[in-house]
């Protein structure tokens, strides 16, 4: 299952790289996170309960960043397993400094499913996984004013 | 956590705490112990749950009990009246409309509504209309001849469409299965 | 022999009486029993194709409200007496153990890993979310000709190659090659099906602590043979196992194996000592329930130039899935029999290599490898016909065999007892008008629409089994016909129907053979602890065989009823005769005579008889037919192609077929549209796919495509009536004879209409967006199942060119 998609920050690309980078806004922004452990440098342990019809369930895995390159691009890697089955994935992000206030996230990612997750097939995760990458970056969007605001 | 539903099932009105969670079909067969209403899938594709809400079809699979609040449902058990088949259930009976059985009585409730809604269908609108139930073992051919027998029969005067009874109390609650 | 009698139930279209309770709610199907205090099991299946269980943490399940019990595959073990078994043919290695619980490796989606107990369902299926389960995952083997090659990843360690077994029958055709004129090859494909009984499986145990004995109600096809395989699954001796199937909402052979979680069940039901209830999900049996087909068929013939076959060669890949289910290599062994179809060949050989792949096992599925072999039989005469320049009625017409060569043996391994081959096809072709049909379609093509007709003359083997032609166990099946005091009469049949009418056609013959109202009998099935060891219902055997034991009960009761009549009217029993439900002596006048319900009443409370004749009247009777049975027809179809979208209409579909006796032609019918549908969905729509990663992509009822009433044409049946002495009712089976035909009948009718484009052969299932592919980007578009030409030729070698 591949999906893909852009996000537009009214922000400047550092702190938009920041926040991203952050493990604390990264917790904050992983749909139903219940448990979030560091477990080496940019690794982390974690639970997740995700409620969508029938993939509603408690996800326990893995996610981690690598390839950072600062500003301009890292990738996200995925994985988890529940009852109604796994998931494998990695995310590339792309970073666009588009002006001083505004910056394009361009994703990319590719996901493997297993179980009763691939017996619903792509066409039904598909639009599931979409919301959940624009929730993520809505998330991380509100965690960064927050901070702008904050400051 | 619990929520209370009243609603009227096959004339007899009934009052009872449901998890808000409990899908219509499992309340019909779990609660009120009316088991005809079959499961067949878990996609809503099969229909074998079908029941008439408020004269309506409804796979009944796709609506939780605590949504049914003042519903007038009829179950398969409700459809023959003193012991006199509705015409649709005599038109299976007839015309050999079952093997197995599992799917016959959404199929049954589905075949109310279609011939509520159209009184001399023809072959190609009976077998639109009953596009959405899933029959294993008949092929069809004898669902679409029965529920014809049906329509012949019921235009006829034969037994029209029960209403529901006289509201009666609760009976007998049974004791609910999660 | 059945009487005739003036009740005249037999032959007729009598109502089924099974209807009643289920056409107002009033069934019993397992999911609707629920004995006070029952509790839920839930099962933790792997999401993973192949993976070496690493470890499960069950702690946390445990722990969580309602939980009584979690199993992992090694707590379970403690309890097993031995794996679920499969029966092994050929050259078989080794049975792999299929333990309920997976131990050591996954190796199919859904295999189980784990289950739970809980008082609710909601808590069984939380608390399996809690269980944590590590897999290292392992490379997945799917393609089945890959499988067999050197190196390629193993399933089961002890077995090399994945090689099931191999199954070898029929004789030498290299001659007939060699000598060929004319030959035909090609490489088909039988995809996988689901078989989709509309009720999913259901377990429920209760295990007894006063006597320590089990009842197991569940969604079998045999509860019988269930019963035996349970005891060695679970230790619990044979006595003591009381297996029920009430009613059963279809099976297709999904419901013949012994399954993991009806084990489980009851080993779980003895541990936390209340009834243990685990009802399937619809998308949980997509990967728990066994799957159909998934062959992969290499096939040549050879003709002489004038269009008589003189040999076939068949090599057949055939998928088990991970495990061997009970029957999964009997399903080609009944493909490989009965593979020359109707046609006199001298020469066939036919080869199965059955191979283990990461999929869910396969099994019987309605025709259970007689479709297969017709399929490939039939589209491969209508190749050969195309290269001959022949019509393939023709072809076929000049290949029958002949009504004076019966019994015929097929060189396989089977002898045909009777058959008119001919005289099925000739009515066919006049129902159908075939030769306007011809010209409607020559017309069209003028138009630029693409119509085309399709066949099949099908021969298919069933009513199993006489024993000397089983392959495991002896193939009968028995009755106990009780004539009760009040002169009503109960049967208890050890065939289990669900869905096929035998609590009416059985009624029928014992109402007619004591001249009884039907109302007056009881036909009672599906209980162990009712009726005498039954082999149960599949392979269309219910009434070829459990009728044959019905006949032969009624005949005991008739015989002892006559000595009770011979007493009472003191003469002697040669003398007394049975008519129109009355015992009188033969040649007296007078007009003395005892009705049977008068009997019946002697039989239980006469005191004068005490010293003479036991009391009772009542029979238990096997039957093991001395042959199966060999139903026939032909089968006919007019389709059009939609140029624009690529849809395939059925225009017209006739069929007849023989199975001898028809006992009520209404169920008869019945049974033939429900088998033609399956057969002409697997032509059509139906199709398990998996990832590369062994993931089932079709695995719910929005991706696997089940027909529904829109798409299906109306269909036109008649019949010949060939009578078969296999059995006393002179019946063939007709359950399956639908599916077997229907298939190739589509794919050729397609093929056909598709002719002007070059096509010669299209991979089911024919849905709208393969068609559509072909008929705009040309033949070679999408892969005819054939593939490559190459590989097929590969296959066979050079030496028949
Ligand atoms: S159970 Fe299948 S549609 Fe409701
Ligand atoms: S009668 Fe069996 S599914 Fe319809």
């Amino acid at each position: 299952m591949e999906i893909s998609g852009d996000y537009t920050f009214k922000a400047p690309v550092e702190k938009v790289w920041a926040i991203l980078m952050n493990s604390e806004a990264l917790k904050n922004s992983l749909p139903g996170c219940e448990k979030f452990e560091e477990i080496g440098p940019d690794s982390y342990d974690m639970t997740m309960k995700v409620g969508v019809g029938p993939i509603k369930g408690t996800y326990t895995g893995r996610i981690s960043m690598a390839d950072k390159d600062e500003l301009k691009h890292y990738k996200l890697l995925v994985s988890g397993q529940g009852s109604a089955g796994f998931l494998n994935g990695e995310g590339l992000f792309d970073l666009t400094s588009k002006g001083p206030e505004e910056t394009v996230v361009n994703y990319k990612g590719r996901a493997n499913v297993g179980g009763t997750l691939a017996g619903l097939g792509a066409r039904m995760l598909a639009p599931v996984a979409k919301k959940m990458g624009n929730d993520f970056f809505k998330s991380m969007d509100k965690q960064l004013q927050a901070e702008t605001e904050s400051v | 956590m619990k929520k209370t539903v009243k609603l009227t099932v096959n004339g007899t009105t009934y009052e009872r705490d449901v998890e808000p969670r409990t899908l219509l079909v499992h309340f019909l067969r779990d609660n009120l112990g009316l088991t005809g209403t079959h499961i067949g899938c878990d996609t809503s594709q099969c229909g074998a749950c079908t029941v008439l809400v408020n004269g309506q079809s409804l796979k009944s699979c796709t609506a939780f009990a605590v949504q049914m609040q003042g519903a007038e449902i009829t179950t398969i058990e409700g459809l023959a009246k003193e012991g006199e088949l509705h015409p649709i259930q005599q038109g299976f009976w007839e015309m050999h409309g079952l093997q197995c059985g599992y799917c016959t009585p959404g199929m049954i409730m589905q075949s109310v509504q279609l011939l509520d809604r159209n009184a001399n269908p023809s072959e190609e609108e009976i077998r639109h209309g009953i596009e959405g139930n899933l029959c294993r073992c008949t092929g069809y051919q004898n669902i679409v001849k029965s529920i014809q027998w049906a329509a012949q029969h019921k235009n006829q005067g034969a037994t029209e469409v029960p209403e529901a009874d006289a509201p009666q109390v609760d009976p007998k609650p049974i004791s609910p299965v999660p | 022999m059945l009487t005739a009698n003036p009740t005249g139930y037999v032959g007729s279209r009598i109502k089924r009486r099974e209807d009643p309770r289920l056409v107002t709610g009033n069934g019993n199907f397992t999911d609707d029993l629920t004995p006070v205090g029952t509790v839920y099991l839930h099962m933790l299946r792997s999401p993973y194709a192949h993976a070496k269980i690493g470890s499960i943490n069950t702690a946390a399940a445990k722990a969580m409200p309602g939980v009584l019990a979690v199993f992992t595959g090694e707590d379970l073990k403690k309890d097993l007496a031995g794996p679920i078994p499969g029966v092994p043919y050929g050259t078989v290695q080794t049975v792999p153990a299929y333990y309920p619980i997976a131990t050591d490796k996954v190796r199919f989606v859904g295999n189980i890993v784990a289950a739970v107990v809980a008082e609710t369902r909601g808590q069984a299926r939380d608390a399996a979310e809690a269980i944590e389960v590590q897999y290292d995952v392992l490379p997945v083997v799917l393609d089945m000709e890959k499988a067999v090659k050197d190196g390629s990843p193993l399933l089961h360690d002890e077995i090399a190659n994945n090689i099931c077994t191999e199954i070898e029958l029929g004789n030498d055709v290299t001659e007939a090659f060699n000598t060929a004129e004319v030959t035909v090859e090609h490489r088909f494909v039988n995809q996988r099906l689901v078989p989709n009984a509309l009720e999913n499986r259901v377990a429920l145990a209760e295990f007894h602590q006063g006597d320590e004995s089990v009842t197991l109600t569940v969604t079998s096809q045999n509860p019988h043979i269930l019963r035996t395989l349970l005891s060695g699954e679970i230790g619990i001796a044979e006595h003591k196992i009381r297996v029920v199937a009430p009613d059963v909402g279809g099976g297709f052979g999904s419901k013949i194996a012994t399954y993991a979680e009806e084990v489980i069940a009851c080993i779980a039901s003895r541990k936390v000592k209340k009834p243990v209830k685990w009802t399937e999900t619809r998308s949980e049996s997509f990967v728990a329930t066994i799957h159909g087909r998934d062959n992969i068929d290499y096939i040549r013939m050879s003709a002489t130039k004038d269009g008589k076959i003189t040999g076939l060669d068949i090599t057949a890949y055939a998928n088990m899935g991970a495990y061997m289910s009970l029957l999964g290599p009997t399903v080609p062994v009944l493909c490989g029999v009965i593979v020359p179809g109707p046609y006199a060949i001298p020469n066939v050989h036919f080869k199965a290599i059955c191979v283990y792949t990461n999929t869910t096992p396969t099994d019987a599925y309605r025709g259970a490898g007689r479709p297969e072999a017709t399929y490939m039989l039939e589209r491969t005469m209508n190749m050969m016909a195309e290269k001959l320049g022949m019509d393939p009625m023709e072809l076929r017409r000049k290949n029958f065999i002949q009504p004076d060569q019966f019994p015929y043996f097929n060189i396989v391994a089977l002898n045909y007892d009777s058959g008119n081959y001919e005289a099925a096809m000739d009515k066919a072709l006049e129902i159908f008008g075939y030769n306007e049909m011809r010209k409607t379609q020559e017309e069209a093509r003028k138009n630029g629409k693409y119509i085309g007709i399709g066949q099949s003359t099908y021969v298919e083997v069933c009513g199993l089994g006489p024993g000397s032609g089983m392959t495991i166990s002896r193939g009968y099946d028995c009755a106990v016909v009780r004539a009760e005091l009040t002169g009503k009469v109960t049967v208890f049949t050890g065939v289990a129907p669900h869905g096929q009418g035998q609590e009416t056609t059985f009624a029928q013959i014992v109402a007619d053979e004591f001249n009884v109202p039907i109302e007056d009998v009881t036909i009672k099935h599906g209980d162990t602890e009712m009726t005498p060891y039954g082999m149960g219902t599949y392979g269309s055997r219910g009434t070829a065989v459990g009728g044959g034991a019905l006949m032969l009960a009624i005949g005991s009761v008739k015989d002892k009823a006559k000595k009770i009549a011979a007493f009472q009217m003191e003469a002697n029993e040669e003398d007394i005769v049975f008519e129109g439900g009355k015992f009188s002596v033969k040649g007296a006048s007078g007009g003395k005579s005892i009705s049977f319900q008068e009997v019946c009443l002697k039989a239980y409370i006469d005191p004068k008889m005490a010293p003479v004749i036991e009391p009772g009247l009542e029979a238990t009777r096997y039957f093991e037919p001395g042959n199966f049975v060999y139903p026939f027809g032909t089968h006919l179809a007019a389709v059009e192609v939609d140029a624009e979208t690529g849809n395939v209409k059925i225009l017209k579909y006739v069929c007849v077929d023989d199975c001898g006796k028809q006992l009520n032609p209404m169920i008869v019918e019945g049974q033939i549209h429900g088998g033609l549908t399956q057969g002409i969905a697997q032509a059509l729509y139906e199709e398990a796919v998996y990832d590369d990663n062994g993931q089932l992509v079709s695995g719910t009822l929005m991706d696997y495509a089940l027909p529904t009433a829109a798409e299906l044409p109306h269909y036109t049946l008649d019949h010949t009536v060939t009578p078969t002495t296999v059995n006393p009712l002179g019946v063939k089976g007709i359950g399956e004879a639908g599916t077997i035909a229907s298939t190739p009948v589509i794919v050729n009718a397609v093929v056909d209409a598709l002719k002007p484009l070059g096509v010669k052969d299209i991979q089911m299932p024919l849905r709208p967006e393969k068609v559509w592919k072909i008929i705009h980007n040309g033949a070679s578009a999408n892969g005819s199942a054939g593939a490559d030409a190459s590989v097929v030729e590969q296959h066979f070698g050079e030496d028949n060119k």
